[in-house]
């Protein structure tokens, strides 16, 4: 019976093919470990969907509750102090990861041609992920995240022409409060996912579009 | 030994598992059951974290601290004792004043920040040695960052004891 529903979803899904490019593709010689550290970010960044979402379910981002549901979130919910952590922690692992997997592309030279896109695509991601690092390092809405913030927006603000504006309307209000806040939980939970979505579809399409770099 | 794309995806041919040995395939069909069961674990936590927990009751413990004589007609009598919570033992103090025929207690902690405030006989008034919080002798916020009042505790007389509660 259970053939018979996997027969059934793969006649209408196809995924037995997925499964097979995902899972049993044949990779070419001169693969080494450093090939690793784009899917270990990728697996970081599913975690850290995971977590999220699980965090979302008890932090609300208010003035003045946000830093009280964090508490809530560390010490009364049962395991809350565990995903907080792993969130926090794996979003310094995934900038690292990220890092190790550009620096393997760059000295292994795989964004050349015709790669040249992927490349850019893939600093659009990375600097997807310092926005997901900025806008959630508010969210605990401590002192170090306020003053952190107030550091950030005032090196937007330092820009030539557009500072003052750009400054403005990241906080969303003469200076940072609760305005501040819900705009960077919106960016950190709704717009930056949707945006990354997209770009790493992109990123996927284009490696199994052109195969894997093989300069060395 | 140059490999193009098209080769990466190749899927015609015999499957992998068809080029395996027998005992390889088991391994491998081993291997992906573990990593099934481990992703099944992984829902444990999850739902232990979603499932939502209930408050912890916290019920009111009254401690007899003091004679009701030994209260004074005017004025606060702050009465400094311990109890056991949770296996330790916590020092705490309340202040006691009359109302009338009434005992009314308040808690010494600061509704800012939950330092403990001290009372000054002279002004009558209790103050608050973080921020100069300041509380009138019924407890009302009068300056600095206070929000709140000094918290009310229940009171309870037993003979001419003084029963004072408190929430563990």
């Amino acid at each position: 019976l259970i053939r018979q529903l996997a027969d059934y979803l793969d006649s209408r899904l196809g995924y037995r093919r997925h499964y097979q490019i995902l899972f049993e593709r044949r990779l070419p010689a001169g693969i080494n470990y450093f090939h690793c550290f784009g899917g270990i970010s990728f697996f970081l960044l599913l975690l850290q969907l995971l977590t999220g979402a699980l965090l979302s379910l008890y932090y609300v981002p208010s003035e003045a509750e946000a830093y009280q549901s964090l508490l809530y979130i560390h010490y009364q919910v049962r395991l809350g102090w565990l995903v907080r952590s792993i969130h926090s922690w794996t979003s310094s692992f995934l900038l690292i990861t990220l890092m190790v997997h550009t620096a393997r592309v760059f000295i292994q030279g795989a964004y050349k041609n015709p790669r040249e896109l992927n490349w850019i695509i893939g600093v659009l991601l990375f600097l997807a992920t310092l926005a997901f690092a900025f806008t959630g390092y508010l969210l605990p809405w401590n002192q170090r995240s306020y003053w952190a913030t107030t550091v950030g927006i005032n090196m937007i603000r330092s820009l030539p022409l557009l500072g003052d504006q750009l400054a403005y309307l990241f906080m969303g209000a003469e200076e940072i409060g609760g305005l501040t806040l819900l705009r960077f939980y919106s960016l950190h939970v709704l717009w930056l996912p949707i945006v990354t979505g997209i770009l790493l579809w992109l990123h996927f399409h284009m490696i199994r579009q052109q195969g894997l770099a093989n300069h060395l | 030994m140059v490999i193009n794309s098209k080769d990466l995806l190749r899927l015609e041919g015999p499957s992998v598992d068809e080029a395996l040995e027998e005992r390889e395939v088991f391994l491998k069909k081993a291997i992906q059951f573990l990593v099934y069961l481990l992703a099944l674990l992984f829902f444990i936590p999850i739902l232990l974290f979603i499932y939502p927990k209930e408050p912890r009751r916290r019920r009111w413990i009254f401690l007899e601290i003091i004679e009701e004589e030994k209260i004074p007609e005017k004025g606060i009598k702050t009465v400094s004792f311990s109890y056991r919570r949770r296996g330790r033992e916590v020092a705490m103090t309340v202040f006691l004043r009359r109302e009338g025929r009434s005992i009314k207690a308040l808690s010494p902690y600061c509704t800012h920040l939950g330092c403990r405030v001290v009372f000054r006989r002279r002004e009558e008034i209790f103050v608050c040695p973080c921020h100069g919080g300041r509380y009138d002798l019924r407890g009302k916020n009068i300056g600095g960052p206070p929000p709140r009042p000094l918290t009310s505790l229940p009171v309870k007389l037993k003979g001419d004891k003084v029963l004072v509660g408190i929430r563990v």
